[in-house]
């Protein structure tokens, strides 16, 4: 058709298209910058980080990656498989509580094990309680690579225990059953049946573990652990040499890029895995044993990722409430609030934006622009902070504008880091809904905008409500991004904890921490809530 | 001129070529039906013509207006058609009566509420004016989305097989609640449908659409009658397709037939004391008697009877062979 353009252009929604390619170009191009910075020079850093250091960090990712992976599976795999297929003793209550440990992040669960295994931490203090073991004859060093592995793996588990769980609650049931008729027990099921059909829902919660991981710098920072966001950090405010910290940004980059791409390989295998009879199976009871073993399995990641360390937050906070600063707090909380609500609003209204320029759209490469736009989540937030350098110093030279240091920036960061986190719940709301009660708006006359707003708006409002509530608590646990990027002196409750875990004053963070948990608990209760109404 | 024009529509969605150059017409005040399998493009024809999907190349046009052709595209809010859809859309936040006035705005609000009350009524469901759609049974939901879209005045009515959800008793009732609402609106109307009795029922001119093409058209008695080829064939009844081989060569002979392909309906076959020979080879419970299937020289055939047949050797008499 020689005017295909036009008549697409005709049918399409003329606002929301709009809306959607300039959003999508907006946040994809600081990311897009970053490959040119192959041409920009770099200072002496680069020589120093290439004769040695590089290595480090490729070893330090790869050490972490494959420690981490296996032990998340490790916390992850077999509960989520108990609790899909048996009953026993708080099986239900260890469902949900299994996925608490999200609302800790990386760097405040390091900030605690670390000072609980310092020297004259609790541990050590409690040994020599309870066993008179003295401190000396049992001390390590608990700030290593592989310690801190474990610890990490302890609050990461729960994106591979909700993707395993999601595949065994909803595994192929006559496979399963076709198994037990034939004689086999479940654990011979959960090895040759349910762990090979799941593969793909594991790929996919590791490759989330794998990307927080990347992500990472409070607790790579406070472990001493030198990898390629630790090296960007250490080139760009230690050294102040942009070059290099775009180099390491674009290495990670690549790093980040094999993850995408064997997730999206093993998600393409997940069409295939996902045909068939998906009704619950029934759960077997266990015997007094296995019931107190299934319990003791379910417990152990639950009590390492979340019971001790908000007992520790807990008695910390308590210990320490008298030396806070309540001034700095409440400017912290209220700083946090603002700009997590603030980014979160924009966060949302772009991400509608782009839902509706792909659903009301007919041009077939808006639809992958769009895609492509929401990639950041994948992006760790030292890449992206670098990136909006590279790109703000650009426009300084085109066009003498340079917003450094302004929340304006900070907030955009946001939008390119967490557009997923909004994107994906209202996406899947709307995929769901189909286009039937928005063409039939239509047909009865009204157009795009009056169908969104009278017809879909309402419809949609609650997944509105999670994606912004996600994006917030997303942004109020961000470190990376608003380290770098923050205006000067402007404070935040994760930029404040940070900076006491820094100066070894763990226990004058708790404040900090503990509110970051707490709000970060309600979107997990939200999902739980709705997950039981379910 | 025509009411409805479709010419030479061609339509793909990547490599897959969903409809291969239609060209019908339409009269007003007349109702057709699409009817073909899953796949043959009857719901893509029916977008197209409502303006939810665009055309590679063609056009449609209504009374001489056109409504999308190869540099012109009318917005499907701007067409005024009504579309019924197979899983009926009624907005889940709007009680009935809220979901029936959502297409009425040129209307004054007073006279809302009467409109709205005369369709409850012809339907019988006045009671329904404050429900929710979860608080209907798919039956009443489907009613009420075809009261919704008559009563925003489309001048053509376009029903995307309105009875696939609904089970048998519903689904009769619905039928003859559609047919009372037609014959009184008088409106043009277009109904998708892969079950060929909804064509005897509501249409008096069938279109079957086969791999996105037409392949044969006509009034629906006629194409059951009279097949043009072997897809109304197979569609219209468990005609049975007969093509010439070496197994039923002597069949072909027998009843000097030139043709390389035949049907046989299965009302075509009765038992008779003069005829021709056939062997019983099994029986197919049907509800109301059997489907008897049966090797008539070297030919498989059916044929209807209310008993079983005992015996394995009958004569039959065939009263219609059609040459395709």
């Amino acid at each position: 058709m020689g005017n295909n353009f036009q008549i697409k252009w005709k049918s399409s929604s003329k606002l929301w298209l709009i809306l959607s390619v300039v959003f999508s170009i907006v946040l994809l191009i600081p990311l897009g910058s970053i490959f040119l910075s192959i041409f920009e020079t770099v200072g002496d850093g680069w020589n120093e980080i290439f004769d040695g250091l590089i290595q480090t960090y490729l070893l330090n990712t790869v050490i972490l990656a494959a420690g981490v992976s296996l032990c998340t599976l490790l916390f992850a795999v077999l509960p989520a498989w108990l609790i899909a297929n048996y009953r026993f003793p708080f099986s239900k209550s260890l469902k949900w509580m299994m996925v608490l440990p999200l609302s800790i992040p990386t760097y405040i669960i390091a900030f605690l094990y670390g000072d609980i295994f310092s020297f004259g931490g609790e541990f050590y203090l409690l040994t020599e309680h309870l066993f008179g073991i003295g401190i000396k004859e049992i001390y390590f060093d608990i700030f290593k690579i592989y310690y801190l592995i474990p610890i990490l793996s302890s609050v990461l588990y729960p994106y591979i225990y909700l993707t395993c769980l999601d595949s065994f609650e909803n595994n192929n049931r006559s496979f399963i059953e076709s198994a037990e008729i034939m004689g086999k027990s479940r654990s011979t099921i959960f090895r040759k049946i349910a762990i090979p059909l799941s593969r793909p829902a594991i790929v996919s919660g590791l490759f989330l573990v794998n990307m927080e991981l990347l992500n990472d710098y409070g607790a790579m920072d406070f472990f001493g652990i030198q990898t390629f966001t630790t090296g960007i950090f250490r080139t760009w405010f230690g050294l102040n040499d942009l070059g290099t910290a775009l180099r390491l940004a674009l290495i990670l980059f690549s790093i980040s890029f094999i993850f995408i791409y064997v997730e999206r390989v093993f998600r393409r295998q997940a069409k295939y895995y996902e045909e068939g009879n998906h009704a619950n199976l029934t759960k077997k009871r266990k015997g007094f044993f296995g019931s107190i073993l299934a319990m003791v399995v379910c417990f152990i990641p639950v009590l390492i990722g979340f019971i001790f360390p908000i007992a520790k937050l807990v008695y910390n906070a308590i210990t320490t409430y008298h030396s806070v600063d309540f001034f700095a707090y409440i400017v912290a909380m209220m700083n946090t609030v603002f700009l997590a609500v603030a980014a979160g609003s924009v966060i949302v209204i772009v991400s509608l934006s782009l839902i509706y320029g792909e659903r009301t759209g007919k041009f077939g490469w808006v639809s992958k622009l769009i895609s492509l736009s929401t990639i950041g989540y994948a992006i760790p937030g030292a890449i992206i902070a670098v990136s909006m350098l590279f790109f703000l110093s650009g426009l300084k030279a085109s066009f003498g504008i340079f917003g450094f240091g302004t929340l304006i920036v900070l907030i955009y960061a946001y939008n390119i880091r967490f557009m997923a986190t909004a994107y994906s719940p209202i996406k899947s709301t709307t995929d769901k809904l189909g286009m039937n009660s928005y063409d039939t708006s239509r047909l009865l006359g009204n157009g795009n905008f009056k169908t969104f707003w009278k017809v879909e708006l309402p419809i949609i409002q609650p997944a509105i409500l999670t994606a912004m509530l996600v994006a917030v608590v997303e942004i109020l646990k961000e470190l990376p991004l608003t380290l770098i990027l923050r205006p000067f002196n402007y404070e935040t409750l994760s930029t404040i904890a940070y900076q006491y875990a820094k100066n070894e004053m763990v226990k004058d963070a708790s404040i900090y921490s503990l509110s970051i948990v707490a709000i970060s608990i309600l979107p997990i209760i939200f999902f739980v809530k709705s997950k039981k109404e379910q | 001129m025509s009411f409805l024009q479709v010419k030479n529509i061609v339509k793909s969605f990547g490599k897959t070529e969903v409809l291969r150059g239609i060209s019908f017409e339409m009269e007003a005040h007349s109702r057709l039906a699409l009817i073909g399998k899953s796949g043959s493009g009857k719901t893509t024809m029916l977008r197209l013509i409502a303006g939810l999907e665009i055309p590679n190349s063609g056009s449609i046009s209504i009374n001489g207006e056109v409504l999308t052709s190869d540099n012109s595209y009318i917005k499907p809010e701007k067409r005024n058609l009504g579309y019924v859809f197979q899983n009926h859309s009624l907005f889940p936040h709007l009680d009935v009566y809220h979901n029936i006035v959502f297409g009425m705005d040129k209307l004054p609000k007073k006279e809302r509420m009467e409109v709205v009350m005369s369709y409850l009524a012809m339907l019988g469901l006045e009671d329904k004016l404050k429900s929710y759609p979860h608080q209907l049974s798919g039956g009443e939901k489907q009613r009420i989305s075809i009261i919704r879209t008559l009563a925003s005045k489309p001048r053509l009515l376009l029903l995307d097989e309105p009875f696939s959800n609904l089970d048998k008793h519903t689904k009769e009732r619905l039928k003859v609640d559609l047919k009372n609402i037609l014959d009184k609106e008088k409106l043009p109307t277009i109904m998708i449908t892969h079950d060929a009795d909804d064509s005897f029922d509501l249409a008096d001119e069938v279109i079957l659409l086969d791999e996105g093409k037409i392949g044969a058209r006509g009034n629906p008695e006629e194409l059951y009658k009279r097949p043009i080829n072997d897809h109304s064939a197979r569609f219209f009844s468990e005609t049975e397709i007969i093509e010439k081989g070496e197994l039923n060569k002597t069949f072909f002979d027998h009843f000097e037939l030139s043709a390389n392909k035949v049907c046989i309906s299965p009302q075509a076959i009765s038992l008779a004391s003069t005829g021709t020979e056939a062997k019983v080879i099994g029986h197919k419970f049907v509800g109301n008697g059997y489907m008897v299937i049966l090797d008539c020289k070297g030919a498989k055939l059916k044929m209807f009877s209310i008993q079983r047949i005992p015996d394995s050797s009958i004569t039959v008499e065939i009263s219609k062979i059609i040459e395709l």
